[in-house]
């Protein structure tokens, strides 16, 4: 009996512990803070597991919750549209293509269950981490200044209220001010449905042939 | 200190699309398999979009950079079928998904 609540609070322990540490964070930043910073975490530590892991079906679902802390950021932005569409059409469409393409190609263990090697590592990384300095560089020296008032540089008091729903303005700009980009990506996509299920196919049938 | 932890600002954002945005670069350059190159390439997207939405907010503060980001979420649809595609022609091919497999033109 002793052994088995040692064996449940093991398992319990660490969801207690984490839930309180998130909450008094949470108590400490308040809520659009909390929000920014678990979504920030969710959105930049999985680029360290995509970037190392082994197995290619956990970095799929490190994707996943890289994705998941950007719609978070556009539910800060007000953006309401953009984070279910993100949810929409990432989540639900992207990840369980990418998970079919994991699926399909799962014959070749030798690179999937290899991480990076170190002739890899080395350029990548120094190349990424001169890229991130760059951009960084960049902006810590550039001030941006709020369209509306462009004396100022942009403060967050500054800010518009939250309009209730982005939903009706993007339809009506999709709709007049943006119609022709609308036009062409609806081509886009048929253009990219016909051409994948073509080059999908003829792969098969060579194979089937061969 | 405390008002960079509390009060969000631009360059929040900006900094965390930049960090994604190096992520999915070192991603594109360090991985081998041709599913987690794809990976890389919609982390970068993302980060671009996500630049889009938060200069939106902060600097134009109306909805432009929002549709600019819808269609960013479409060419990643469209890049990621096409490009799932490919790679299943690769895997077909070469046997292998090891993109260093694919760096001759011609068999």
């Amino acid at each position: 009996m002793g052994r088995f609540l040692v064996a449940v609070l093991k398992a319990v322990l660490p969801f207690v512990l984490g839930i309180a540490v998130l909450l008094t964070v949470y108590a400490k930043l308040g809520g659009t803070a909390f929000t920014f910073w678990l979504s920030a975490a969710a959105a930049v530590i999985p680029g360290i597991f995509i970037l190392m892991s082994e197995d290619i079906v956990r970095t799929a679902f490190w994707l996943l919750c890289s994705l998941t802390g950007f719609a978070g950021f556009y539910v800060l932005l007000g953006a309401d549209f953009l984070a279910l569409t993100q949810v929409m059409v990432y989540l639900g469409g992207i990840m369980i293509l990418l998970l079919f393409g994991v699926l399909l190609t799962a014959k070749d263990p030798a690179i999937t269950r290899r991480s990076p090697r170190l002739n890899l590592i080395v350029p990548g990384l120094g190349a990424a981490a001169v890229i991130f300095a760059g951009i960084f560089t960049a902006l810590k020296q550039t001030t941006f200044v709020a369209k509306a008032n462009p004396e100022v540089a942009v403060k967050n008091a500054d800010l518009a209220a939250l309009p209730d729903t982005t939903v009706y303005t993007i339809g009506e700009q999709l709709l007049s001010n943006y119609i022709l980009p609308f036009e062409i990506a609806s081509i886009l996509l048929l253009a990219a449905l016909v051409g994948a299920a073509d080059v999908a196919r003829r792969g098969a049938t060579s194979q089937q042939s061969a | 200190m405390d008002d960079a932890l509390t009060h969000i600002g631009l360059s929040h954002y900006l900094i965390v699309s930049t960090l994604v945005f190096a992520f999915g670069c070192a991603i594109v350059m360090m991985r081998r398999n041709i599913v987690a190159v794809l990976m890389g390439v919609e982390l970068i997207m993302n980060a671009a979009a996500l630049n889009f939405v938060a200069f939106e907010r902060y600097v134009n503060q109306g909805t432009d950079g929002q549709i600019v980001a819808i269609f960013i979420i479409v060419a990643a649809a469209a890049e990621a079928a096409v490009a799932l595609a490919l790679a299943l022609n690769f895997f077909n091919q070469f046997d292998s998904i090891n993109v260093d497999q694919g760096s001759d033109l011609k068999e």
